[in-house]
């Protein structure tokens, strides 16, 4: 279940918060003071005050239940806070220091130390070494990121912290949002199993994507993913395999860890994609548009090129294209929004057609926002999934996919980059 | 260590598993009854607990038509060093797969299937799958590599039910649900319309 007093506190207490330039805690109190929706309260043992407002010396001075206490004090002085917050009964942890397991075998003792205290005490673990966690519907961000992303439907788990600053950085310019942002960290309390769950309980989420780079227990993970009513998509990395055991059977030297790791996210029906890029390409089609009731792709374009590449794609993937009617339907280069509506209804009430790509080519006569608009109209209409693929965005066209997004029907600029997310909608992976 | 010749035909027989008609010949006296029974054409290969690559020893000879050539291979095979001894096994003919069984330290049991022979080692034509499995998984494992087509008559080879693979490889799970080992190599298994027989098998405990 999604904890709101860690997810979505009403009182949190940033201890080793600081106004200091260039400082980790300085960007968290900068990030949680971004709304007047939650209390925050600065402990910091040494300055009186941080940016004009009163700090206490203790978490026990605060006269005030605290939800989650946010830790981002040197290493040495961890432990002693974490017994302050569990002689406080905080809702929760997060341990955004750095400088234990992932240091050695004394760091990996401290931590150790640390998590059992807090689970004798009852008290759920983030982190240590994280960048934090963020809720965007909520307008919640106790992190150390470079801002907070647009809210949205796609929960993103990550063992990376700087993959999750890239994926905020870029947020202004994508029509795609976050529910949910978790960056995992050493996984000293909570695991990245625990994070599943919780983004699958999660009201605002409809799709999620882990970055991971390893997990301790395969069978566990597998069975959570197993588990989950939301897809998840999955990007891995440490595919190739250094190590070179002597083994003493075939099946030793041939199954390496990526490829047990790759079977194991596909039995679990899980996505597996290459890059952030495909990652998020594939979330926002399956956060946007319902899965497909069967396999059949139809195709309407106004180039002939554009609809023989989406083509190829979909028959090297051993796929056929129903054709009850001419498909992929090419309305030719003239087409008008007519044309575009005529040809998408024609197309989208087949009944061997199960999911509709529509691509635009840019043509002299073309009119980019008038099509989104008869496209949007013609999927509600038929409520079965559309896919748009506008190549060229220039003149209107990057205003007409940002419409087509807002009313949530995924474009993709390339025929090879809508492939992945169409075979997930169709359930072809 | 590898498990004796009469272990692992004990183990396969427990989950119906089968095995082409086989004996394990002590002297060269023996021969002429084994082949008797099996008939020609016939495989001879050496039993070891110690090479785990047979043919790298020249310890496989096949298409053996004839009591003398039996006989000869016989001679040929028990001066190899650290054999436990020879087998005469029947020949069957088919398509090629190998199947196997790791335990991995994060994920448990894994199966493996994919082309035998050459194909598995120049092209990698493998699937997995996280024990255990049902028919369906096994299936899917079948359709993911390349090697299918030998079993959907390509090039005028036999076609064979599909069905035969997947019954196989459910009881592979269920031998490695069950059964204490580490890894374990069925190959090749050869399949034809008659079954999926095992004509090497490796169980490392």
């Amino acid at each position: 279940m999604i904890r709101d007093n860690i997810f979505n506190p009403k009182t949190v207490a940033v201890i080793g918060a600081t106004d200091r330039e260039g400082s980790v805690g300085r960007g968290v109190v900068e990030n949680l003071k971004t709304t007047t929706e939650r209390k925050v309260y600065f402990v910091n043992i040494f300055e009186e005050q941080v940016f004009e407002e009163k700090t206490y010396k203790n978490i026990n001075d605060i006269n005030d239940n605290i939800d989650l206490a946010v830790i981002i004090v040197p290493k040495t002085v961890v432990s002693q806070v974490v017994d302050d917050c569990v002689k406080k009964e905080v809702g929760g942890v997060l341990i955004i220091s750095s400088g234990f397991a992932e240091t050695g075998k004394e760091g990996e003792e401290e931590q150790r130390k640390i998590s059992e205290k807090l689970k004798e005490a009852g008290i759920p673990l983030i982190g240590p070494n994280c960048l934090g966690i963020l809720r965007p519907p909520f307008d919640f961000n106790a992190s150390f990121a470079p801002g907070s992303p647009k809210s949205g439907e796609i929960a993103f788990i990550s063992q990376s912290g700087g993959l999750i600053d890239a994926v905020i950085s870029d947020s202004e310019e994508k029509n795609y949002g976050f529910s949910l942002i978790i960056s995992v960290g050493n996984s000293a309390g909570l695991r990245i199993e625990d994070y599943i769950k919780i983004a699958d309980s999660d009201e605002e989420t409809k799709v999620i994507t882990l970055y991971v780079e390893g997990v301790t227990d395969g069978r566990s993970f597998m069975k959570t993913i197993q588990e989950t009513k939301k897809p998840v998509v999955i990007l891995k990395a440490g595919k190739m395999d250094q190590s070179k055991k002597a083994v003493m059977s075939h099946t030793g030297m041939l199954a390496g860890e990526y490829r047990i790791f790759s079977s194991a996210v596909k039995q679990a029906k899980a996505v597996e994609v290459e890059s952030l890029e495909e990652m998020f390409d594939v979330a926002k089609a399956l956060s946007w548009q319902k899965k497909a009731e069967g396999g059949g792709v139809g195709i309407v374009t106004n180039g002939g090129g554009a609809g023989i590449l989406l083509a190829d794609l979909i028959y090297k993937e051993g796929l056929e294209l129903p054709q009850s009617i001419k498909n992929p339907l090419d309305i030719i280069g003239d087409a008008s929004p007519e044309d575009y509506e005529k040809g998408c209804s024609e197309m989208i009430k087949q009944e061997d057609v199960s999911l509709m790509v529509v691509i635009q080519t840019p043509q002299i006569v073309t009119k980019p926002l008038e099509n989104a608009n008869r496209i949007k109209t013609i999927s509600e209409k038929y409520k079965k999934p559309v896919v748009v693929i506008f190549m060229g965005l220039g003149g209107e066209s990057k205003e007409a996919v940002r419409y087509l997004e807002e009313n949530k029907i995924p474009n993709y600029t390339d025929p090879k980059r809508a492939l992945k997310p169409i075979l997930a909608i169709i359930n072809k992976i | 260590m590898i498990l004796g010749y009469q272990e692992q035909k004990e183990i396969l027989a427990k989950y119906n598993l089968k095995t082409p008609q086989s004996f394990f010949i002590e002297d060269k006296e023996q021969v002429s009854l084994a082949v008797e029974k099996i008939g020609f054409p016939l495989v001879m290969k050496i039993s070891s607990r110690n090479h785990l690559h047979r043919t790298e020893v020249g310890g496989v000879f096949k298409d053996i038509k004839n009591k003398e050539e039996a006989e000869d291979a016989f001679t040929t095979l028990n001066k190899i060093t650290d054999i436990d001894g020879v087998v005469a096994e029947e020949q069957i003919n088919g398509a090629e797969f190998i199947v196997g069984v790791k335990n991995d330290h994060s994920f448990g049991k894994v199966l493996m299937f994919g082309s035998g022979g050459v194909m598995v080692e120049v092209f990698n034509d493998l699937s997995f799958r996280v024990l255990p499995i049902k028919s369906e998984d096994a299936l899917e494992m079948i359709n993911e590599i390349k090697g299918r087509k030998f079993l959907e008559g390509f090039r005028g080879g036999e076609e064979v039910d599909k069905k035969i693979i997947t019954d196989f490889l459910v009881s592979v799970s269920l031998l490695a649900e069950e059964e204490k080992f580490k890894e374990a190599d069925f190959n090749p298994v050869i399949v034809n319309s008659e079954g999926a027989f095992i004509c090497d098998v490796k169980i490392i405990v």
